[in-house]
């Protein structure tokens, strides 16, 4: 970081002396403003010249965040979006890596991979579920959690649906830490989580299906190695079947029986992503755990099933 | 992935032979059941083996369809059921593949054991060569189970489609309809769920961790495509049989109508008019019923025209000879059984000849009409009365006694002595004579009582006319009585054995050089052996009826005679006598054809003769007949003419080609002025009409001399030759003409 500092001052001009007092002393004040902000800026600073943002794909989620992101580091951030062509692909990881961009924050899980790549590079991911699956967690490399705070997930089911105890989640491996947080949150609002965890989409809908009796709702988690489209209509049909509530990580998923979804919202995710940035300016090491949570959800609630549920009226 | 077609073309062969065969069989049988007891089968007979036949091809058709769509349903079946079952136990068995617990099988057992459809299942490791579970039911434990080729484990983990792959096995167990599918887990790829999207959540990954394999009891299908054919079969042929029976009450209550006609219509064929036809049935049947009532009617007025037309003398109305004679017969053989009598009167008229030649015939013919009504008004409803030819009538009276016959006799002259006939300015008084004969016995028989009564009608009119006489057997000596009864038989003797004799005549032509001509003349051997002329045995023939079989005997003959010489190469013509009676038979110009036909002879080798006074009083009959025989090429001559006050007229209208100057106006011709003046008038008439003119009875040259100065175009008489019975060398007469 001390180098961006230094890149920064050289950026500001050096003045010639002048007989002119009044420009003098406005020089002064100039040189005691900037004295003055410099002593308010957050512990590192931030610069759109310094900071490159990987997309995975050009799908909302993803250009929203790097939209909200671009937004809070300046216009003049650059933004490159991965395409299928693994050759373009690579040019951009070559060009990053010659430029003297130092922080580099990449949304979604293809481009939080590629970004191994980087070297000598800091490293913010986003939008990344299962980082611990493909190693991303590592000192120059952390993230900001996929999953919106269980904690405002759990409020906002247990104020649709008051009666809701029991709760079953299913994943595949790598997300025990997550969930017993996740659990003690759920706790608070009178509400048992339970977790488990599969190997395959198949054993998904089978040990859904097996569990499904036991419990009200089921929180349907975005596991692309435990989920497919089937098992997807699969669950979903089951549980509108049976009469369960189930939260989803999508809103098109209301459209197949879910009852309540909540997605991250995308600015929050800007935001949390620069803070990390900010918080790891100057170092090559990123400060804090793994994945920093978000602060916010955006909540959807199916009413046609919150009416076949009985949960409105 | 194989269809369900095996077989199916070879079964279909076998059965089209053997439905064809069947039919074939069945139809014969049917054939020979119906046809066996009539050679001519009936219309509901046929009806109903159709019927048959179509119930017999509707069932083969419905049961051969029922086979082959229950067979294809059933590969269908097993197809799709198949493949639930495999989307079903790969659920079920989803504990197997994670945790390899073999107990949890005990679930899906349980599942399959309550349908019985499933033989086995099996569960194979992701190799395909290890089997991880295994389950089968009483139709799967003695079947020898494959393993996964190569080649199947190839296909079924193709996962390219991303569409699950089915294998079905239908030949390799018998028995079992096996289906082999892999057990798929799948993923979607990376960042497909942040940022959702349901119709596309990206790419998803596809590992094969194992393979599931089941087969379905075939057998278990098979018994229960039996079960239905035989069910449907069963219900079908039930339905059909039914229908059968209702369409065969139907046909027969719907045919009843017109089989009822076959009484009637027999009825009718025998003769029968007096049919009464059901008018019932449906609208065809009472369209045929109705078409039969109107032909009956038809027929019983044409029968009613033709029977009055056969029995009825066609002038008078009165009834003809031959129903006379069939009333006579019955007399006669009632006679047997009963003592009464009945008379036969035979009534001459006196004056006939003299109104007709005064007035003409027409009047003759007004005067018969006029003396029939007064007879049928002076006779009783039950006597039967009868036109014979001419100016004779017969009467039968019924049950009547010589008195009584008597006074009948003495009625009839009264009535007809009352009657005066008036035509025009002229008025005659009508007489007759009346023979009677008595009919009390099987003595004698019909022909001899008419010749009894005829024979009492000539005493009668030698008495001096106007009277009546009653037969008495010393009237006529029994001699005479037999002659002419032999006269009777001996005519029908030649002409069913040719017992005439035909002579000919030459008749010379003085501008027709090239062609002989001769008269036929008929002769008939008498009782003596002695041939006769036709003065002798026509009044016989005539009042037995024999006469048109005389004429038709004589065309028969003299053709066949004809022929024969003109086989010789001479040019010969006939000329044939015919009688008036004649005239009477329609079928004279058939005959004359038929008879030319046969001999190979055009028309124009024949001239019929007819008398002036036959050709007159069947005017309009005689002219259409000589036309149509004039058609063929026959030409006519009048004979005769002049002796009967001949209308000129007539020979304008008749169609005839000669006149044969009667033999009277010759005899004398030399001394007779008038003779001369007729004849050479008959002769300019005859010329200015075209036709040519023969002179008869030429006897000596000095006749023939005479004559020729009139300008005649043919001769005849002894002066050229007597009648012979062979023809005479041609150059004999025509020496004699003097050319």
């Amino acid at each position: 970081m001390p180098a961006r500092k230094t890149q920064y001052f050289r950026q500001v001009p050096t003045l010639p002396s002048s007989r002119n007092h009044v420009a003098r002393a406005t020089l002064l004040v100039a040189l005691l403003l900037l004295a003055g902000c410099q002593s308010t800026l957050p512990k590192g600073y931030v610069s759109a010249d310094s900071v490159a943002i990987i997309v995975s794909s050009n799908t909302r989620t993803f250009s929203d965040v790097a939209k909200h992101l671009k937004k809070r580091l300046g216009e003049q951030t650059q933004v490159y979006y991965l395409t299928s062509s693994a050759a373009q692909n690579k040019r951009i990881i070559l060009l990053l890596n010659k430029s003297d961009k130092k922080q580099i924050v990449t949304i979604g899980l293809k481009a939080s991979r590629l970004s191994k790549q980087l070297k000598d590079k800091q490293i913010v991911f986003c939008q990344v579920f299962n980082y611990r699956q493909y190693g991303l967690a590592a000192p120059h490399r952390k993230g900001v959690n996929a999953v919106p705070p269980p904690d405002q997930l759990f409020r906002k089911w247990k104020r649709l649906a008051p009666k809701l105890k029991t709760v079953l989640t299913i994943t595949g491996p790598t997300h025990r830490q997550m969930l017993k947080n996740a659990r003690l949150d759920a706790r608070r609002y009178g509400i048992r989580l339970n977790h488990i965890v599969v190997g395959s989409d198949k054993e998904f809908v089978y040990v859904f299906k097996q569990n499904a009796a036991n419990y009200q709702g089921f929180w349907l988690l975005p596991d692309n190695r435990v989920l497919s489209r089937k098992a997807l209509h699969n669950v979903m049909s089951f549980s509108v079947r049976n009469g369960m509530q189930v939260m989803v990580f999508s809103p098109q998923l209301l459209q197949i029986g879910g009852l309540l979804s909540a997605t991250a919202a995308s600015d929050d995710v800007a935001e949390q992503v620069y803070r990390r940035l900010q918080d790891g300016s100057g170092t090559l090491e990123l400060p804090g755990p793994a994945v920093t949570h978000l602060t916010r959800a955006k909540f959807r609630v199916n009413d046609v099933m919150a009416r076949q549920l009985g949960l409105i009226k | 992935m194989a269809r369900p077609t095996y077989n199916i073309l070879s079964t279909l062969q076998q059965l089209r032979s053997r439905f064809f065969l069947l039919i074939r069989k069945s139809s014969a049988s049917l054939r020979q059941k119906f046809v066996k007891k009539n050679k001519r089968s009936s219309l509901i007979k046929r009806l109903l083996f159709l019927q048959y036949c179509w119930t017999a091809i509707i069932l083969m058709i419905a049961v051969s369809g029922v086979w082959l769509s229950s067979n294809y349903l059933i590969d269908e079946t097993l197809h799709h059921r198949g493949q639930e079952w495999v989307a079903e136990l790969d659920e079920l068995g989803t504990p197997i593949f994670i945790s390899r617990q073999r107990t949890r099988l005990a679930r899906i057992k349980q599942r399959i054991s309550s349908s019985p459809e499933i033989a086995y299942v099996r569960y194979f490791g992701p190799k395909g060569k290890k089997v991880l579970a295994v389950y089968k039911n009483d139709a799967g434990r003695d079947v020898d189970l494959p393993d996964l080729t190569e080649d199947e484990l190839q296909r079924l983990n193709d996962t390219r489609t991303g569409d699950k792959p089915y294998l079905v096995d239908e030949n390799s167990i018998r028995s079992v309809y096996r289906v082999t599918s892999p057990v798929w887990v799948k993923s979607i790829q990376e960042d497909g769920l942040i940022g959702f999207n349901l119709d596309n959540a990206g790419q998803e990954s596809i590992k094969v961790i194992g393979y599931i394999d089941i087969g379905l009891d075939r057998i278990r299908y098979a018994r229960s495509l039996r079960n239905v054919l035989l069910l449907g079969g069963g219900l079908i042929a039930i339905v059909l049989l039914i229908a059968t029976l209702v369409g065969r009450r139907y046909l027969h209550q719907a045919l009843a109508p017109l089989t009822r006609l076959k009484i009637p219509l027999a009825r009718l064929a025998r003769g029968e008019t007096d049919v009464e036809v059901d008018d019932a049935g449906d609208e065809e049947i009472v369209a045929i019923s109705r078409a039969i009532v109107r032909t009956v009617k038809a027929v019983k007025e044409r029968d009613a025209e033709l029977r009055n037309m056969a029995d009825h003398d066609p002038l008078t109305g009165l009834v003809n000879r031959g129903y006379f004679m069939r009333e006579m017969s019955g007399t006669i053989e009632e006679a047997k059984y009963s003592d009464a009598s009945s008379a036969l009167l035979f009534i001459d008229l006196d004056q006939f000849k003299y109104v007709n030649d005064t007035v003409g015939h027409a009047a003759g013919d007004r005067l018969l009409i006029q003396v029939a009504e007064a007879l049928n008004h002076r006779m009783r409803e039950h006597d039967v009365i009868a036109r014979f030819g001419g100016d004779e009538f017969i009467v039968l009276a019924l049950d009547a006694g010589r008195s009584d016959a008597v006074g009948i006799a003495k009625g009839i002259l009264k009535v007809l002595q009352d009657m005066r006939f008036v035509e025009g300015e002229h008025s005659f008084n009508i007489h007759c004579s009346v023979g009677i004969t008595m009919v009390d016995s099987t003595r004698y028989s019909v022909d001899e009582l008419l010749s009894q009564a005829d024979m009492a009608c000539f005493q009668a009119k030698s008495r001096g006319r106007n009277r009546y006489h009653m037969f008495e057997e010393s009237d006529h000596n029994k001699k005479s009585l037999t002659s002419d009864i032999g006269w009777s038989q001996r005519i029908r003797d030649a002409i069913n054995n040719d017992g005439f004799v035909l002579y000919f005549q030459p008749i010379v032509g003085e501008n027709d050089m090239g062609t002989e001509y001769y008269e036929v003349l008929l002769r008939i051997p008498d009782q003596n052996g002695k041939l006769v002329g036709p003065g002798a045995f026509f009044p016989a023939a005539e009042r037995f009826g024999m006469m048109v079989e005389i004429d038709y005997w004589v065309i028969r003959n003299a053709l066949r005679v004809l022929a024969e010489y003109r086989s010789q190469g001479r040019n010969i013509c006939f000329w044939i006598n015919l009688s008036g009676h004649v005239f009477e038979d329609q079928a004279l110009a058939a005959q004359v054809v038929s008879a030319l036909e046969e001999n190979k002879l055009k028309g124009n080798s024949v001239i019929f003769e007819v008398t002036e006074q036959i050709a007159v009083r069947y005017m309009d009959r005689a002219s259409s007949l000589i036309q149509s025989l004039k058609n063929v090429g026959c030409r006519f001559a009048l004979d005769d003419f002049g002796i009967g006050f001949s209308s000129y007229a007539y020979i304008k209208n008749l169609p005839i080609d000669f006149i044969k100057i009667s033999g009277s106006f010759i005899e004398d011709i030399r001394k007779d002025k008038v003779d001369q003046v007729m004849v050479r008038s008959i002769v300019q008439i005859a010329q200015a009409l075209g036709k040519k003119t023969v002179a008869e009875n030429i006897e000596g040259k000095a006749t023939m001399n005479f004559l020729k100065k009139m300008e005649i175009d043919f001769y005849q008489g002894k002066y050229f030759g007597e009648p012979l019975p062979e023809l005479p060398d041609w150059s004999i007469p025509m020496a004699m003409v003097g050319k």
